[in-house]
């Protein structure tokens, strides 16, 4: 390795020290103690330091600014950096390749490793130069050659016509110096900057014709015969001819121009001109440009026919129409570019070299190496989670699946592939013979159906059916996730799912169903507790005794397994196991409740209550935990809240008295939704992610005083009943004030609130009052969706009714303030 | 005493080092370095004159150069309070008692590279 310069820029003598000792063999080493001081000696040793070993944390300038002004002064390209530092925080690195370092090395480091990836930095680098210039010269070396082409070409013809002047080149030259200065000029130009090159080349064979002329007419001396001067226009025709015939090359965008250069650089603006007679526009733009660099330069040089006339000489003529009419903006531009043209008449084309910028372009790119670096840091992330999730399901028992629409497969569980027997991925699963003997046809067809008529804010299925586990058929309960397609409606991209083998809880439930069958024991004998702190335990025998002997105090009573969802069911005609129904259809809901009662009751072991609402009717629950055989249920007893229990019977019982309390306590009267209490009580204190809106009712107080307080209150109740019937069983309606609600919803996606919103404020709006011809109501509504207190997002709600209330019938969604 | 002992009173890692640096003269003469480094004095002072960016910079450059020489206990209270500093414009409360550990370890380093080199 020669002995070139190694900068080390490190505040701490012993660092420095440590860094030299191992690198004084090889290199010449210059020390800086901060950053200025490296700044310093970057700029005295320009071009002669090899690398720069930089510390981050400086006095006077840190690494960073060491860079930044290596950037700056564009040193940065020329001197490989190689930053070492004792962070290692992503950003630092980031930052630090950002701003043009070579490499990071983070302390501690190993001296050796250290000289190693010094030596490949310089060699990189090196090598990148290397081939920047290689190809560089190459390129340009194509392109000269092929400048020399067309004179040498050019040359010819004129050798013929016994010029010996430069006329070719002349012509190339002025016709390029014309059409940049029309680019500058005007915009319409059908001649792009990338094609100027090639129309100057195009421009040497113009009189490429006059190969076929007899050189006696092209060399006299004197003036030409009408017959003579004839001939000697056909040159025009004729080169074009030649282009044209030209067995190869034809579709080339040089031929395009050389052919219309050929034959009409002789037109003239006026019509005037030869071949053809074109006029105007119709002159090819190329022709035009040559045919006047023609005539300037047939003015401007020495012919055997005459002497050669000045350049103001030359313009005066040509501007005077004396040797024809020009496109008057081209004349513009030819007065434009007059002063190149007198200073630099004979000089050859001043070739800009951009083959040096584009290689080195193409070879370095340092934008896309930088974005890549942060998109690499992004998918290593995510591999990251894809091997936590690999590891996770490696080594569950549990039958999980997942199923991905592209690409079309299906990956298991461990657990999964070993009881159905099947791979760990299949790929286009409904192909799959295998597949097809585990879940049956029947099956998949009825999970498709279901998941076509999902809506898109439903995320949750879940479902039972038969399966073949372990090579015997179970019945199996099916709960899906469902994942949307964001940029395909109607279409979901992927299916999460879990199964659970629950034959066997059925068949215990079914069990104790025939138990009853034959009584051994008299219900009355058996001891019921109903307490709080209780838990019941009695025999699969006795189950149904249980329930019967609260059937007397209960409207219904079941028995519920919450893990798969399902119960035995007293009803009045008897014990019923309702397999295919699960516990929460009984409230019509498509999935757990949110507050399953019956999984609190048994992981408790206390008794819960809670209050549900289906539709109009709200019930009653009461839920203690039984133990039958040691396997705990819940034992929910439900019982609806009706009008009658309101009034004072004498056969109104605790529970009615409880019934009633519950009801008054958070039951809105008029509107028959929850109340300010039960938001208070219930919700206000949640946290968690949560969509909310908050709806208010325009004009109220407008209403009242114009149709009357009755109205008033048939407005409420009818709104609040339109916006109930938008709602799915999930959702919570709150009755937060006056004319004011709040509309909690479960598991809502962000992108479906506003439509669902929508919705519900257009059903208010299209709200008819037979009693109240001309009454119209309308709301204003304010939604969000946050993570957080719940509290906070009913704030960010009211900020966006505040919004929405200014324009009245209106839905408003908050936006965060972009700060 | 060896550079082996020395390295476990000090609460260092010996093999860590050693992998890194081809010869125990090697360690050894970049150890005895480490009394003239100034950031030890220059973190002292700038705690004195509460010149909160300057004891970061000299802490984290402590750091770097305990990190190098595997003084694992160093560079372990040098880090926190390198973490407490970083960003501030002020030295926070805990600056004292960092500063004190940092002290403490060094001091420790310090005395027995002197029993080593006697």
């Amino acid at each position: 390795m020669d002995e070139r310069k190694l900068l080390i820029a490190d505040d701490s003598e012993l660092n420095r020290a440590i860094l030299v000792s191992v690198l004084e063999k090889d290199f010449d080493i210059l020390e800086a103690a901060d950053g200025k001081e490296a700044i310093a000696a970057l700029a005295a040793h320009e071009g002669g330091i090899a690398a720069l070993l930089l510390d981050v944390v400086m006095p006077e300038a840190d690494g960073f600014e060491v860079l930044a002004e290596m950037n700056r002064r564009g040193w940065i390209d020329e001197v490989p950096t190689i930053m070492i530092s004792a962070e290692t925080g992503g950003s630092y690195i980031d930052r630090a390749f950002q701003l043009g370092a070579s490499d990071y090395v983070s302390r501690p480091f190993a001296p050796n490793m250290i000289r190693r990836r010094v030596i490949n930095a310089i060699l990189l680098h090196t090598k990148t130069q290397k081939l920047t210039g290689l190809i560089a010269d190459r390129f340009y070396r194509r392109e000269r050659n092929t400048d020399i082409l067309a004179a040498i070409l050019g040359y010819a013809v004129e050798y013929r016509s016994g010029e010996r002047g430069t006329h070719m080149t002349n012509v190339s030259r002025i016709t390029g110096l014309l059409l940049h200065r029309l680019l500058e000029r005007t915009d319409r130009c059908p001649i792009g900057p990338e094609d100027i090159e090639t129309v100057c080349i195009a421009s040497s064979l113009h009189d490429i014709g006059k190969l076929l002329i007899p050189e006696g007419i092209l060399t006299k001396p004197t003036a030409l015969t009408p017959g003579e001067f004839d001939i000697v226009k056909q040159h025009t025709r004729l080169g074009a001819k030649i282009i044209s015939d030209l067995p190869i090359y034809q579709n080339e965008t040089i031929i395009k121009y050389a052919l219309e250069i050929c034959r009409w650089h002789h037109e003239r603006w006026n019509g005037e001109g030869y071949p053809d007679g074109l006029k105007g526009e119709d002159i090819p733009i190329a022709a035009q440009v040559v045919s006047l660099a023609d005539a300037y330069d047939a003015l401007t040089s020495k012919r055997c026919y005459k002497e050669a006339l000045s350049h103001e000489k030359s313009l005066e003529m040509i501007r005077g129409g004396e040797c024809g009419s020009f496109n008057p903006l081209l004349l513009e531009c030819l007065n434009d570019i007059t002063d190149t043209l007198k200073h630099s008449a004979g000089a050859e084309a001043a070739v800009e070299p951009p083959a040096y910028r584009w290689a080195k372009e193409l070879i370095w790119k340092p934008d896309d190496s930088r974005q890549e670096l942060s998109s690499a840091r992004m998918t290593k992330q995510v591999e990251q989670e894809l091997s936590k999730r690999r590891f996770f399901s490696d080594l569950t028992e549990e039958f999980w699946f997942e199923y991905t629409r592209h690409p079309d497969a299906v990956a298991l569980s461990a657990g999964a592939a070993r009881r159905t027997g099947l791979p760990r991925v299949i790929v286009g699963p409904l192909s799959c013979t295998q597949l097809c003997s585990v879940v049956s046809a029947d099956t998949i067809q009825a999970m498709r159906d279901r998941l076509l008529c999902a809506a898109s804010d439903e995320t949750y299925l879940e479902f039972e059916t038969e399966l073949t586990l372990d090579g015997h058929p179970s019945l199996c309960q099916i709960a899906i996730q469902i994942t949307w397609a964001s940029d395909e409606p109607g279409r979901f991209s992927s299916l999460f799912g879990r199964v659970l083998d629950i034959g066997e809880r059925c068949r215990r439930l079914e069990d104790y169903r025939q138990a009853f069958a034959a009584p051994v024991l008299h219900p009355a004998l058996l001891p019921v507790t109903v307490g709080a702190d209780h838990v019941l335990r009695i025999t699969g025998e006795q189950v149904i005794g249980v329930l019967e002997s609260c059937r007397s105090m209960f409207d219904t009573v079941r028995l519920v397994d919450p893990e798969i969802c399902m119960q035995l069911t007293d009803t009045s005609d008897g014990a019923v196991v309702e397999k295919s129904e699960h516990c929460y259809a009984i409230w019509n809901k498509t999935q757990r409740c949110e507050h399953c009662i019956s999984q609190e009751v048994i992981r408790t072991r206390r008794a819960q209550t809670k209050v549900e609402a289906v539709g109009d009717k709200v019930f009653y629950v009461h839920a203690v935990c039984v133990e039958v055989d040691g396997v705990p249920y819940a034992l929910e007893l439900v019982s609806p809240i009706r009008m009658e229990d309101l009034r004072g019977d004498e056969d109104a019982s605790v529970l009615n008295q409880l019934l009633l309390r519950n009801r008054q306590v958070y039951i809105d009267s008029a509107t028959h939704v929850y109340n300010r209490r039960y938001f208070d009580d219930r919700l206000r204190d949640l946290d968690g992610e949560f969509t909310l809106a908050m709806l208010d009712l325009d004009h109220f107080k407008h209403i009242n005083d114009t149709y009357g307080h009755l109205a008033g209150d048939a407005a409420l109740s009818r709104a609040a009943q339109a916006i109930r019937s938008a709602i799915r069983t999930g959702d919570e309606l709150v009755r937060y004030g006056g004319d004011e609600f709040l509309l909690l919803f479960h598991d809502m996606p962000r992108n479906a609130l506003k439509k669902k919103l929508e919705s519900i404020r257009a059903a208010v709006e299209n709200l008819e009052f037979p009693e109240y011809p001309g009454l119209r109501i309308t709301v204003s509504i304010g939604g969000a969706h946050a993570v957080g207190p719940l509290a906070d997002t009913v704030q960010k709600a009211d900020q966006a009714l505040y919004h929405a209330k200014a324009a009245k019938n209106r839905t408003v969604l908050y936006k965060e303030d972009p700060q | 005493m060896t550079i082996r002992e020395f390295y476990t009173l000090v609460g260092g890692s010996y093999d860590e080092v050693a992998e890194r640096f081809p010869s125990d003269a090697l360690i050894l003469r970049f150890l005895t370095m480490l009394p003239q480094d100034g950031s030890m004095e220059l973190l002292a002072r700038s705690v004195d004159a509460a010149d909160a960016k300057t004891a970061f910079r000299a802490v984290h450059t402590l750091k770097g150069v305990a990190l190098n020489l595997g003084l694992t206990a160093l560079a372990g209270v040098c880090s926190e309070m390198t973490e407490a500093l970083r960003g501030s414009d002020t030295l926070p409360a805990s600056a004292p008692a960092l500063f004190e550990a940092v002290q403490r370890e060094y001091d420790k380093v310090t005395g027995a590279l002197a029993q080593l080199t006697a």
